[in-house]
C-alpha cells in the first residue's frame, strides 16, 4: 500500500467510525423513547439493532489490525489508528447500555409506571449531545472541544445521583415499588456510564491530536 | 541548332508551368471543397453543443426545480453535488462539497445504503429513514453509477411523513367508525336481552327500553346515512344540482324549520339579514343541509338560556353565512382540527340530550368546497364559536332567475 492509500485508508476508518457513532446514538435515542412510551416491540426492535453496532466495531477492529501490520504507522497516524480501535470498543460497549435500557423496558412492561420520566430522558438528550459533539470534535480534530465534554460529564453524574435519591425515597416509603424503581435505577445508571464512555472518547481524541494521554487535573468522578 | 537547344528546356518550362497551373487549379478547387467541407462540419459540430447544451440545461432545471432532494457522490462515499431541494432538507451548504456523506448527513442507515449499493450485489436499493429528533420519514433510494467500476452513487430523497399521516388517518377513521357504530349496537342488544329474560312482565319499563331502542336504531340510521353521504361527497359521486338561488331565503326558511327544536333544547335562535336577495349559484337542498348541520353543531355545544345567531352578508363576489353561538367555545389548537371526520375536542363537552354523529363539520367542509365556496371557524373558549362558510356570488339581472318558488322545496 503506498502512501496515498494509506491516506484514503485512514479516511475511510474516519468514515467508518463517525457512521457507528451516529448509530449508537440513535440507538440511545430509540432506547429511551421506547422506555417512555412503554413500547414493548420498539424496545426489542431497538435491542436487536445492536448486532449492526456489534458487526461495525469487529469491521473496525480487523481494518485498524490490518493498518498496524502493513502499514507500521508512525506518530499522529499511529495515534488515529490506535485511537480508532479504542473508540470503536467504547462505541460499542454504549451500545451495549442501550441494549440494556430496551432488555429493562421490556422487563417493565408487565407492571404499572412508578413515576412520569422526567430526569432519565433529560440524562438522554444530554449524553446524546455529548456524544453528538465529542464525534464533532473527532472529525474536526478539535483537542479544545473534546476537554470541554470531557468536563461535561458532571451534569450527568449530578442527574444520576438526583435519580438515585428519588428512587431510594420511593423505595423506602412504599417496599412494592422496590423492583421497578429498581429497573429505574439501573436505566440511570446505564446512561451514566454512557457518558463516562464519551468521556474516554474525549480522552481519546485529545491524545490523538496532541499526543497527550493525561488531562491536567483528575477526571470528574 | 542553339535555337533548339534552347527551345527545348523552353518547352519543357512551358510544359511544367501548365502542369502547374492546372494542378493547382486543382488543389485550389480542392482546398475550396476541403474548407466547405470543414465549414459544414463545424456547423454540424455547433448545432450539436448548442442541442447538447440545450439538454444539459433541461436537465440541470429539472434537477434545480424538483422537490425531492437528489445528492451524489463518488466512489468514496464523498459528496459531489446536492440540488437544492437536498440543501434545504439536509442543511448543506457548497463546503460541504467534497466531505464523506456520513460527516454532513448523519444518519448511519443511509450511509449504510449508499456502502452497499457501492460494494454490493444489487446496483440500486431504498429504505425508509427516520432522522433522529425529527418527526419525518424519509424514503432514500440510492443507484450506482459506472459499470463494472463503479463511479458513484446517485441518491433520492423523498419526504414520505405527509403519505404515513394520511395512513394514520385512515386507520383512525376505521377505528372510529367501528366504535360509533359498535356503541348503539350493544345498548340496543342489552336491553333487547333484558326484555327476553323478562323484561317483557314490567310494561311500563318496556315500553322505555323499546322507546331507547327506537333512538339508538334512529341514531344508527343518521349514522350510516351520513356516512354514505360523506363518502358520495369525498369520492366526488354526488350529484349537485346547482341552481340560482336566493341565499337568504333559503337560510330563513331552514332556520324556520329548526326553531321548534331549539325552543326544545332552551336556545333562542335568530336570523338576521339585508333585505336584498343575495344570488348564489348553488344546490338548495345541500345548501339546506349545511345551514342545518351548522345550526345543528351550534346547538350541540350551547347550554339552555344560549343563542344561536344566523347571519347573511355579502361582500365583494362572495356570500357569507354564519352561524355564531353562545356556547362552550373551541380551545384554539383544536381549530385546525374541527372540520376532520369524527374529531372531538373532548368527548363531555357536547350535551347529553343531543349526541350527534360526528360528521356533520365534515359534510358541511366537503359540500362548501363542492360548491366553490370556503368554511371557517372563530371561537374562543368559553365565549362561543362563530362557524361560517361562503358561497361565490352570482353578478346576475333577477329578471334572469328561474321563479324560486320552483327551485327551493
Amino acid at each position: 500500500m503506498i502512501r496515498h492509500t494509506f491516506v484514503d485508508a485512514l479516511e475511510r476508518l474516519q468514515q467508518d467510525l463517525l457512521s457507528m457513532g451516529v448509530a449508537v446514538e440513535k440507538q440511545i435515542e430509540l432506547a429511551v423513547d421506547a422506555l417512555k412510551q412503554r413500547d414493548v416491540a420498539a424496545a426489542e426492535r431497538t435491542a436487536a439493532g445492536d448486532a449492526e453496532v456489534d458487526r461495525m466495531r469487529y469491521e473496525i477492529e480487523e481494518v485498524c489490525i490490518e493498518l498496524f501490520a502493513t502499514q507500521n504507522p508512525m506518530a499522529s497516524d499511529l495515534r488515529t489508528v490506535a485511537s480508532a480501535l479504542i473508540i470503536a470498543n467504547e462505541l460499542e460497549r454504549m451500545g451495549d447500555y442501550a441494549e440494556g435500557i430496551c432488555k429493562l423496558t421490556v422487563k417493565m412492561a408487565g407492571e404499572p409506571p412508578l413515576k412520569p420520566l422526567i430526569d432519565i430522558p433529560r440524562m438522554s438528550t444530554i449524553a446524546q449531545a455529548m456524544l453528538r459533539r465529542c464525534l464533532q470534535a473527532f472529525v474536526d480534530r478539535d483537542a479544545a472541544a473534546a476537554e470541554v465534554i470531557w468536563r461535561e460529564d458532571d451534569t450527568l453524574d449530578e442527574l444520576y445521583h438526583q435519580i438515585l435519591r428519588e428512587l431510594l425515597s420511593f423505595m423506602i416509603e412504599e417496599p412494592g415499588t422496590i423492583t421497578r424503581a429498581t429497573y429505574l435505577l439501573w436505566v440511570a445508571h446505564n446512561l451514566e456510564r454512557i457518558g463516562d464512555r464519551v468521556s474516554n472518547i474525549a480522552e481519546r481524541v485529545i491524545y490523538m491530536v496532541t499526543g497527550r494521554l493525561r488531562i491536567g487535573s483528575a477526571p470528574p468522578s | 541548332m542553339t535555337l533548339w537547344l534552347w527551345l527545348g528546356p523552353i518547352a519543357a518550362g512551358i510544359v511544367l508551368l501548365v502542369l502547374l497551373a492546372v494542378t493547382s487549379g486543382r488543389h485550389y478547387r480542392q482546398r475550396l471543397r476541403l474548407q466547405r467541407q470543414v465549414h459544414l462540419l463545424q456547423q454540424h459540430v455547433h448545432q450539436a453543443n448548442e442541442a447538447s447544451a440545450f439538454v444539459e440545461s433541461i436537465n440541470q432545471s429539472f434537477i434545480h426545480q424538483a422537490p425531492t432532494a437528489m445528492l451524489l457522490v463518488d466512489e468514496n462515499s464523498k459528496l459531489t453535488f446536492a440540488n437544492p431541494a437536498a440543501e434545504r432538507r439536509f442543511h448543506l451548504s457548497p463546503v460541504h462539497i467534497g466531505l464523506p456523506l456520513i460527516q454532513v448527513v448523519r444518519d448511519h442507515d443511509l450511509d449504510q445504503l449508499v456502502r452497499r449499493v457501492l460494494h454490493g450485489l444489487a446496483p440500486a436499493e431504498a429504505i425508509e429513514i427516520r432522522p433522529p429528533g425529527q418527526d419525518l420519514v424519509l424514503r432514500a433510494s440510492a443507484q450506482r453509477i459506472g459499470g463494472q467500476a463503479p463511479r458513484g452513487v446517485a441518491i433520492v430523497v423523498e419526504d414520505l411523513t405527509e403519505l404515513h399521516r394520511l395512513e394514520a388517518v385512515r386507520r383512525e377513521f376505521v377505528a372510529n367508525v367501528s366504535h360509533e357504530l359498535r356503541t348503539p349496537l350493544a345498548t340496543v342488544k342489552a336491553m333487547v336481552e333484558t326484555l327476553q329474560l323478562d323484561g317483557l312482565a314490567d310494561i311500563p319499563h318496556a315500553l322505555r327500553y323499546l322507546a331507547d331502542i327506537n333512538r339508538e336504531i334512529d341514531h344508527l340510521a343518521t349514522l350510516v346515512h351520513d356516512l354514505l353521504d360523506l363518502s358520495r361527497i369525498e369520492s366526488g359521486r354526488l350529484e349537485l344540482q346547482p341552481r340560482w338561488i336566493d341565499l337568504r331565503r333559503v337560510v330563513e326558511e331552514t332556520v324556520d324549520k329548526l326553531v321548534p327544536r331549539c325552543r326544545e333544547a332552551g336556545l333562542a335562535i335568530s336570523c338576521g339579514s339585508s333585505a336584498e336577495a343575495v344570488l348564489v349559484l348553488a344546490d338548495p337542498t345541500r345548501t339546506q343541509q349545511i345551514v342545518q348541520n351548522l345550526v345543528d353543531n351550534a346547538m350541540k355545544f350551547t347550554p339552555p338560556g344560549g343563542t344561536v345567531a344566523v347571519s347573511i352578508d355579502a361582500a365583494d363576489s362572495q356570500a357569507r353565512v354564519t352561524v355564531r353561538d353562545s356556547g362552550v367555545g373551541i380551545p384554539e389548537e383544536d381549530q385546525p382540527r374541527i372540520f376532520e371526520r369524527f374529531y372531538k375536542v373532548d368527548k363531555g363537552r357536547a350535551r347529553q340530550d343531543n349526541p350527534g354523529t360526528g360528521l356533520g363539520l365534515a359534510i358541511v367542509k366537503h359540500l362548501v368546497s363542492a360548491m366553490g365556496g370556503e368554511v371557517g371557524v372563530q371561537s374562543s373558549l368559553g365565549r362561543g364559536s362563530s362557524f361560517f362558510f361562503t358561497l361565490p356570488l352570482v353578478r346576475g339581472r333577477i329578471e334572469t332567475l328561474e321563479p324560486l318558488e320552483e327551485v327551493v322545496a
